[in-house]
């Protein structure tokens, strides 16, 4: 064909396909995955410890920054450990970091059994679809299984592994 | 030829007579029965228009350059290149957020990322272009292609290399912990990491043994099949592309990225299979003779069936393989050495090693298994009016059957070191003749005035004083190939109208 025909086609191509590229990436969603809002300790919004380093813009809801010098456990004071051997109280594990972010597990114990179980996420890029569903199931394992034991949500490797080795830590600081 | 002419002074009426006639019978027929100067009237049936009103004669030769419906086919190869190069990129651009790359460690993930995607588009090239299908060769020709893929090859490694670097460094900063470590829980947690790892090495191992250092060492056959597992990098890396490419998982790219190797897997074995059993089942070569044409020089006579339905042109290449027992394994690419006609097919072959000084013992019969044809070193290429051919030592084969597709006027100049190793003399004289062509012979070694003097500007201006204004066909060994393109750069001939045929593989 002629040069001024291939230049056409050529330019033509590149452009629909980059223009493809374009309208097929579905825009960022609003930030539906916000990190909980509930701070099981004094019931305001946590802002998140320690920024994960690899997550992008921030949408946290921050307030209370003294709770960011929270200290790793906050308890209420119970005299007694209860036969499971875990104190009662709201305990924050360590943040465990994985490619993709860092997960922060805190725990609700009354009674010596794990009452309520809340987690901060990354959620840019692809962890705003796939961790919030994982985290809730994580959440609801840990209070079936009632211990670290949590088995991993497929999909979810690096979320599962870190949610557990933060809950693990947060069962350490309770005392288990 | 003729003896030397009798002086007149010695001769009586009778001899002289008698000598015009010897002179009259042997002399070249030059009347084709036309004339050259002739009335001319209006004619509603010949496709030029007119006709003379005396005897027939010969159709006016059309020698304006042909190039032109070819000469955007290079260039929309290239920007179909780039456009895909740009989409692989894009595919990464569109996916990351803004304020997602703000410090090193999401940095580095981010070029890890793009250069991965360039590298899997590279490799999706690198095997296209040496698929060999006939539409390729076609647009671009075998020379720039062989010459592309070894650009980019080095282009390739270092593209996959700095992504796999990249990618575990990145996350070994993410993660905080350190590189090693990073690797080994990638490499044995991550899916399809193991095989990708195999393509990586293989990929290294291809291009250690491609230096030219190296492959100097190999046999040629033995690099060529060290070549063919480059297959296996693409088999090996492609699972890991898609099972853990962050960019790959789009809707686009679930598309775009699968279409791309379909796309190279269907010209691979249209190119590598099915294109060469067609035309061997078609036209079932086989040799008819062998001849010699000069001291270390012989011709290889292919027959065939339906030859004259073969695509082939003048100065194009194909490649051989005869079926002899010690033979079958070696591929050969020799051009044609006369233009392709209905009878038969000729191969003119140097013997310079033991492989080709065994053809020259073939025997008539044999069967050949060919595939191509290959190049663009033809006249359809042409894009002046006018044409110079370059030959060289074994270079002259291609150059003599471009010879019978060039315009009147071509210039053919023919290097060679002694005056006996001057092949087709014969040949090229009648054609030059019947052509009103042009045929120089430059004979002596490199240091000799005449060739040195050669391959100046002022020497080569001497025996071409229109050289800017022809179309340049050069063959012949690298090293003479190279001067002639300097000094034909140097006098100012563009390089669209230089034509070189690749003489390694």
């Amino acid at each position: 064909m002629r040069r001024s025909t291939a230049a056409a086609v050529g330019t033509l191509t590149g452009a629909a396909l980059i223009l493809g590229v374009r309208l097929s990436v579905t825009p960022p969603p609003a930030p539906v995955a916000v990190p909980p809002v509930v701070d099981l300790a004094n019931g305001t919004t946590s802002p998140k410890p320690a920024p994960a380093r690899a997550s992008a813009p921030p949408v946290r809801v921050s307030a209370a920054p003294a709770s960011k010098t929270a200290t790793r456990a906050s308890r209420a004071p119970r005299p007694s450990p209860s036969k499971s051997g875990l104190r009662d109280g709201v305990f924050k594990g360590e943040p465990a970091a994985n490619p993709y972010g860092t997960v922060q597990v805190q725990l609700r114990i009354a009674d010596g059994r794990i009452t309520a179980a809340e987690a901060t996420y990354p959620t840019t890029g692809e962890s705003a679809e796939i961790n919030p569903p994982a985290i809730a199931i994580l959440k609801q394992e840990t209070l079936k299984a009632q211990s670290a034991d949590v088995a991993a949500v497929s999909g979810a490797t690096y979320t599962s592994r870190s949610y557990r080795e933060s809950l693990q830590a947060a069962l350490d600081a309770a005392g288990a | 030829m003729a003896q030397r002419p009798p002086m007149l002074a010695d001769l009586d009426d009778e001899t002289y007579f008698a000598g015009l006639r010897d002179v009259a019978a042997t002399a070249p027929a030059l009347d084709y029965g036309y004339r050259r100067s002739d009335i001319l009237i209006e004619s509603h049936t010949d496709p030029t228009g007119w006709k003379a009103t005396g005897p027939a004669r010969p159709p006016i030769p059309d020698d304006r350059p042909p190039a032109e419906a070819t000469s955007g086919n290079r260039l929309l190869t290239v920007l179909l290149f780039l456009a895909g190069l740009a989409t692989s990129v894009a595919l990464w651009l569109f996916d990351t957020r803004p304020g997602a790359v703000h410090d090193t460690a999401t940095l580095m993930l981010a070029a890890g990322r793009i250069t991965g995607l360039a590298g899997g588009y590279l490799l999706f090239v690198q095997l296209l272009m040496m698929s060999r299908v006939s539409w390729l060769e076609e647009w671009v020709g075998a020379h720039d292609l062989l010459r592309w893929h070894r650009w980019l090859g080095t282009t390739l490694v270092v593209a996959v290399l700095a992504h796999a670097v990249l990618i575990l460094y990145g996350y070994a900063l993410t993660t905080g912990t350190g590189v090693v470590g990073e690797t080994w829980t990638i490499v044995t947690t991550l899916p399809e990491m193991l095989s990708a790892v195999a393509a990586t090495a293989i990929l290294v191992g291809i291009s250690l043994v491609s230096i030219r250092a190296a492959k100097a060492r190999l046999r040629y056959e033995l690099w060529h099949l060290l070549h063919l597992t480059g297959y296996l990098v693409l088999v090996l890396g492609y699972g890991h592309q898609v099972a853990t490419g962050a960019d790959l998982s789009g809707r686009f790219a679930s598309v775009f990225w699968p279409a791309l190797g379909a796309l190279v897997l269907s010209a691979l074995v249209w190119g590598r299979f099915v294109e060469p059993l067609w035309l061997n089942a078609r036209h079932r070569f086989e040799v008819a003779d062998v001849v010699a044409e000069g001291p270390n020089t012989f011709s290889i006579y292919i027959d065939g069936r339906n030859l004259a339905r073969l695509p082939a042109r003048a100065g194009q290449f194909l490649r051989w393989r005869f079926l002899t027992r010690n033979g079958w394994w070696q591929s050969h690419p020799f051009s044609l050495s006369a233009a392709p006609n209905s009878q038969w097919l000729r191969l003119t072959v140097s013997a310079v090693g033991g492989h080709t000084r065994r053809l020259a013992t073939l025997g008539p019969g044999t069967p050949v298994w060919a595939e191509g044809p290959f190049g663009v070193f033809t006249a359809q290429r042409r894009t002046r009016r006018r044409a110079l051919l370059i030959a060289g030592g074994s270079g002259i084969a291609p150059i003599r059957a471009l010879l019978e597709d060039m315009p009147p006027d071509t210039i053919v100049i023919y290097r060679a070191g002694r005056p006996d190793e001057l092949v087709f003399r014969a040949e090229l004289e009648d054609l030059a003749e019947r052509r009103d062509a042009w045929v120089r012979y430059i004979v002596g070694s490199r240091t000799d005035p005449g060739p040195r003097r050669l391959f100046t500007p002022s020497g080569l201006l001497g025996l071409v004083p229109d050289v800017t204004r022809r179309d340049a066909y050069l063959c012949g060994p690298t090293g003479l190939v190279d001067a002639a393109v300097a000094t034909l750069r140097e006098l100012g001939v563009p390089d669209s109208q230089l034509h070189l045929d690749p003489f390694e593989f």
